[in-house]
């Protein structure tokens, strides 16, 4: 199994703090995220996803019907791009492989079809979806696979930069 | 089980998504006149009073604050600094035919100035998987909507303003109300044999300085798309540079906006110069209008009523709480060039999106001409790092457009030829400059379209580097890649700028028309001046070349 899951003592003051390190493959290079505590994503169908402070056990009993899915950002800090897993991989199948058979052999129920031979299955939400991944990975008639990301995007609407607490040691010449 | 998430601090993903504050804007004393619609005599035959929704037979009362449309000096800004699209307006171009898909956070498809326009057919809802994109009561997202009126608001129908392209048609995704990769990928190539162009005002959050890759399959549907789209010619894409300017961060950060095949806007203001939010960058292609310098914003659609969107009854704008002053950000300067690019394709619908590329770049307009970032490439091309080849220009665009020799064929080549070019040196902290050269010779390609950048380095810190691309020929052309810089946690507090991996790939307009053959010299520095004892690796790079 790729995934290594690694407790990191990694103390920071900010308000956002992420502890466990996940090692993954993603588009053949090793990458890395962390998960950001006591914060999850709620990625309920019908609904717009929602980002709740609290464990993820406890959303897990009391949003049952929701995908919960933690929130992993780039670095223990909580900083870089934030991303959670609301379930689903897709996956890309050999030339030749119908891809109708081999999920059914295989028991993966289809989600969305993207092309002939490019599709997305079930998968559990959260972390689980990178072990799921794995597993998938190491089917000789699979190509490429990769999980259905959610990741934080924002509308290009103009930033407030005071928020930022900005240094002089840094300027750009814009004129 | 009902959710109990009353019990829990919850913070809004789309928290994000909150309008902006809206400025004091006195309510403009006749809002029925219109001084400036120059439209065709077909569209102001009716009677002023006529509000038949059949019938588009009056004024546009709003028309007088669109400066971007028409700037005479009206709110302050510099006369003939807008997209100077009156001309065409004047002659009966408005984008009729062609079909431009919003990607956003919805768009409220029975808004009286777009929902003549709008087409549900092609629509889509991801959150109920319904064709319409209309964000739910609940809701309070308006972005969508704001960036549909200035492309397609509807021309002399007695309401609101104009788009700059107003009679094309409209198509909505609300993709940022239901993000993910399986639906970018989706929104990128939806419909992609009706769709001519999509507008893209969104990407990574801004500001916080990391450089964020594009995802990937995001990338396998806009690729899908360019190839696919259009009966082959390609959808066109446009999206908006950025916003983070004023904290440092560049455009070239920003995976999506640096892609090839994509259309990065950068926002200007009504004096012709860069708005002080506005990224700067080495991806940029042309700037378009926004709110400024001056503070002057775009007057465009907004959420029916005064509950929603960023004319709210609680705050002084309009009286007409269906339509706000207040739009700014690249996320307007984006759609202005998407309806520029909706009548040139109505003007000549043969053009793929590199021939609209090629127009939009060759057309446009050397704005703030004394600004010290404006530089000429080998191939004699104007650039900037503001405003990439100027301040995009309508009727310039559209002549050209009717006249136009299509591209040849695109070949894309890899440099070096095989692998990466390898380096393993060392990028100490005390600011010695690491430089690794490319040698092209004898390309495929003669006139260069665009330049990708793959970089790997080992640093903990890539916040720390500065790097530039230089192509050394009979001239040379420079492109800065990155500028040292703060990263930023999501408490504003400056923090080092970690990678998740230790590639990235930068795009660069800068090259533009430029033979490739020559020598091409990365440089990679550590620019940070507080000397904090982190040193890295340049391990290797490569270039890909786009033209033909």
């Amino acid at each position: 199994m790729d995934i290594k899951f690694i407790l990191s003592f990694f103390v920071v003051t900010s308000t956002v703090v992420a502890q466990d390190k996940i090692e993954f493959k993603e588009h053949g290079r090793e990458n890395k995220i962390f998960v950001i505590e006591n914060e999850v994503m709620l990625h309920n169908d019908g609904a717009i996803p929602t980002r709740v402070r609290t464990n993820l056990r406890g959303a897990r009993r009391i949003n049952r019907d929701d995908k919960v899915s933690e929130i992993f950002a780039d670095t223990e800090d909580g900083s870089g791009r934030l991303r959670s897993l609301p379930g689903g991989i897709i996956i890309e199948l050999k030339e030749g492989v119908d891809f109708n058979q081999w999920a059914s052999h295989k028991g993966y129920k289809i989600l969305r079809e993207l092309s002939n031979n490019q599709f997305m299955i079930s998968s559990s939400p959260g972390r689980k979806t990178l072990e799921e991944m794995d597993a998938v990975r190491e089917d000789s008639n699979v190509k490429s696979v990769e999980a259905n990301w959610w990741t934080n995007i924002a509308p290009k609407k103009a930033v407030d930069a005071s928020q930022f607490k900005r240094t002089e040691s840094f300027k750009f010449n814009r004129n | 089980m009902r959710k109990l998430s009353s019990l829990f601090f919850i913070i809004a993903l789309t928290s994000c998504l909150q309008p902006v504050p809206v400025e004091e804007v006195p309510v403009a004393k006749d809002e029925t006149s219109s001084a400036t619609d120059n439209s065709s005599s077909s569209d102001s035959t009716e009677e002023e009073s006529n509000v038949n929704r059949d019938i588009d037979g009056g004024n546009d009362p709003l028309l007088v604050y669109q400066w971007h449309l028409d700037n005479y000096g009206q709110r302050g800004g510099t006369s003939g600094e807008d997209l100077n699209v009156m001309p065409l307006f004047s002659s009966g171009k408005k984008g009729s035919g062609v079909v431009v898909a919003v990607v956003d956070d919805g768009l409220e498809a029975e808004h009286n100035d777009l929902w003549k326009n709008f087409n549900s057919d092609f629509s889509y809802n991801y959150i109920n998987f319904s064709k319409d994109p209309t964000p739910a009561s609940a809701q309070d997202y308006g972005h969508g909507t704001a960036c549909a009126g200035i492309i397609a608001a509807r021309d002399s129908n007695d309401e609101g303003g104009r788009g700059v392209a107003p009679r094309a048609t409209l198509v909505g995704y609300n993709l940022l109300a239901k993000y993910s990769s399986i639906n970018t990928y989706d929104a990128m190539r939806r419909n992609r044999s009706v769709v001519d162009v999509s507008n893209n005002s969104w990407g990574p959050p801004d500001g916080y300085g990391d450089l964020v890759e594009a995802e990937a399959l995001w990338m396998a549907g806009l690729e899908d798309g360019l190839r696919q789209g259009r009966g082959g010619k390609g959808i066109v894409y446009v999206f908006a540079a950025g916003n983070g300017g004023e904290i440092y961060d560049l455009s070239n950060y920003d995976g999506y906006a640096s892609y090839p095949g994509v259309i990065a806007v950068s926002a200007i203001g009504d004096d012709g110069r860069y708005a002080d939010y506005s990224e700067m960058g080495s991806n940029i292609w042309v700037a378009a209008p926004s709110e400024g310098q001056s503070e002057t914003a775009i007057t465009t659609t907004d959420l029916t009523g005064s509950a929603r969107g960023y004319n709210k009854s609680s705050l002084s704008n309009l009286s007409d709480r269906d339509y706000t002053t207040t739009f700014n950000g690249t996320s307007a300067a984006a759609p202005m060039v998407t309806g520029v690019v909706a009548l040139m394709l109505e003007e000549n619908e043969n053009l793929s999106y590199r021939d609209v590329k090629a127009i939009l770049a060759k057309t446009a307009r050397k704005n703030d001409p004394t600004n010290g970032n404006w530089t000429t490439n080998a191939a004699g091309l104007n650039i900037n790092y503001n405003y990439g080849f100027g301040a995009v220009d309508a009727t310039a665009a559209v002549n050209a457009a009717s006249s136009w020799t299509n591209l040849p064929a695109q070949v894309i080549e890899r440099w070096p030829l095989a692998g990466e070019m390898a380096s393993g040196e060392t990028i100490d902290d005390a600011g010695t400059e690491v430089t690794s050269d490319i040698v092209i010779s004898s390309s495929g390609i003669s006139e260069i379209e665009f330049v990708q950048v793959e970089v790997n380095i080992t640093h903990n810190d890539w916040g720390n580097l500065t790097m530039y691309l230089k192509r050394s020929g009979s001239s040379t052309t420079e492109a800065v890649l990155s500028l040292a810089h703060p990263c930023y946690n999501s408490s504003f507090s400056v923090t080092t700028c970690t990678r998740s991996n230790n590639t990235y790939t930068f795009g660069v307009a800068r090259f533009l028309d430029e033979d490739p053959n020559g020598t091409w010299t990365l440089s990679v520095v550590d620019g940070d001046s507080t000397k904090d004892g982190r040193s890295g690796v340049l391990d290797s790079w490569r270039l890909k070349v786009y033209g033909h």
